[in-house]
């Protein structure tokens, strides 16, 4: 403390002319708009670099804020990209809805597996809910209760979804064969159907689960069969089943109604 | 005469020919003399600089004032203050320590070198403030120069008029 002491008394005369030229400097910034913004101008860029520091330091105290914040986003923009993709299926002007959940159990070695949610019942998660990420379809809801859920995994031999083709309206069954975990299958596609490598494959929405539109990957091989009419598609996920996170349970408007029709139809 | 009331009459004299006799905008010139800049020349050399900084923001800021310069004179002013030692050192390269140095007994010579290295650099920095940039300096030279030849002109006058023969 007596060394600072000395120190400061020491350099008295340049910290007095620091602080007076700090003064005027500013004195003369708030009078003159040119010297202002050259002012600014130079003090951004000499004290940018410790913003950015300081930046980095808090922002890892604020992570959780900062995923919360993202997962709001998401909600909102995948919320009006179902909404807008699918506006003549909305009955009675009620809009879609996503509701934000995250895994904590992903089981990807088993022939018919499961994912974990933290969110259930309480949040407005539905047995038969459709679960998308941002990237695609994830499952379907198998059971629920009041704080988690437990998911149909697309990586489920049990599990098969309406797929259809994007650029037509050819339809298919998406299922999982049981190898890779980035590999499904679509099959049940017409032979009359213009199919090529690389085409992407979208949710066919002809169920009260799924919205149509939805992005689920694209065509990796296509096998033309001797002895059959529909091709058998080998389709690479565009989400990694092995990674994931956050997901969002998707509500369908009239979902009741629309799965009587279905089974009065059948 | 004590030393602080002849100091408080220059501050006056100086201060008030400034302002009222040799305001460029009053006078319709360009340029006009700063005879203000004469006061850090007079300020006693044994005073603590950092009290020669206080008086000089003081002067800065009271010119400002009254110039509605917004802060121009007071960067110059400090900054003329701040270099003061060292141009004084420069002045009286002959004087082994400033604390033994008597102006008084020193040559007019080296004191007019003295007034003319000090309005040098309170003049360069008052036109850097000015121009807020270094793209016009075409316009700070010539603004410097022009205003420096003015102010040296009626300070070396000043001095030779108000000084004692010994």
């Amino acid at each position: 403390m007596q060394k600072l002491l000395n120190s400061i008394l020491r350099n008295r005369t340049l910290l007095l002319f620091i602080l007076l030229l700090a003064l005027s400097l500013r004195y003369m910034a708030r009078n003159h708009n040119y010297q202002r913004s050259n002012f600014l101008a130079l003090n951004n860029a000499a004290l940018a670099p410790f913003f950015e520091a300081r930046h980095q330091f808090f922002s890892h105290f604020n992570l959780n804020q900062h995923n919360q914040q993202l997962i709001e986003d998401n909600q909102y923009l995948l919320a009006k990209l179902i909404n807008e993709q699918n506006q003549a299926l909305i009955l009675d002007s009620i809009p879609f809805e996503v509701i934000p959940a995250q895994v904590i159990r992903n089981s990807i070695q088993l022939n018919y597996n499961h994912i974990t949610l933290n969110a259930g019942e309480k949040s407005g998660i539905r047995k038969e809910m459709g679960i998308i990420s941002a990237k695609g379809v994830v499952g379907i809801v198998h059971s629920i209760n009041e704080e988690t859920s437990s998911v149909i995994s697309l990586l489920n031999k049990a599990l098969s979804i309406n797929a259809k083709l994007k650029k037509s309206n050819h339809f298919g069954s998406l299922h999982w064969n049981g190898d890779s975990p980035k590999d499904m299958m679509l099959s049940d596609v017409p032979l009359a159907a213009n199919v090529q490598v690389g085409d992407t494959i979208v949710t066919g929405g002809m169920s009260a689960i799924f919205p149509k539109h939805i992005e689920l990957g694209v065509i990796r091989d296509v096998i033309v069969p001797t002895n059959d009419n529909y091709y058998q598609l080998h389709i690479s996920l565009f989400q990694d089943m092995t990674n994931l996170d956050y997901v969002y349970g998707v509500v369908i408007p009239k979902a009741e109604t629309i799965k009587e029709m279905i089974i009065d139809n059948e | 005469m004590s030393k602080p009331i002849s100091l408080l009459i220059w501050f006056l004299v100086l201060v008030f020919a400034q302002v009222f006799m040799l305001d460029p905008i009053m006078l319709g010139i360009p340029y006009a003399p700063l005879i203000y800049v004469l006061l850090f020349v007079l300020l006693p050399h044994q005073w603590e600089a950092w009290v020669v900084l206080l008086v000089g923001f003081f002067i800065g800021v009271m010119v400002d004032l009254l110039f509605l310069s917004g802060g121009i004179h007071t960067v110059a002013s400090l900054i003329a203050c701040f270099t003061r030692p060292l141009l004084m050192r420069a002045a009286y390269r002959d004087t082994i320590s400033l604390r033994d140095l008597k102006i008084e007994n020193e040559s007019f010579g080296s004191l007019c070198l003295y007034t003319l290295l000090i309005i040098l650099v309170h003049h360069f920095f008052l036109f850097t403030a000015m121009t807020g940039s270094w793209s016009k300096l075409g316009w700070l030279l010539g603004a410097w120069g022009a205003n420096s030849i003015l102010t040296i002109m009626t300070c070396f006058l000043l001095l030779v008029l108000t000084q004692k023969t010994k």
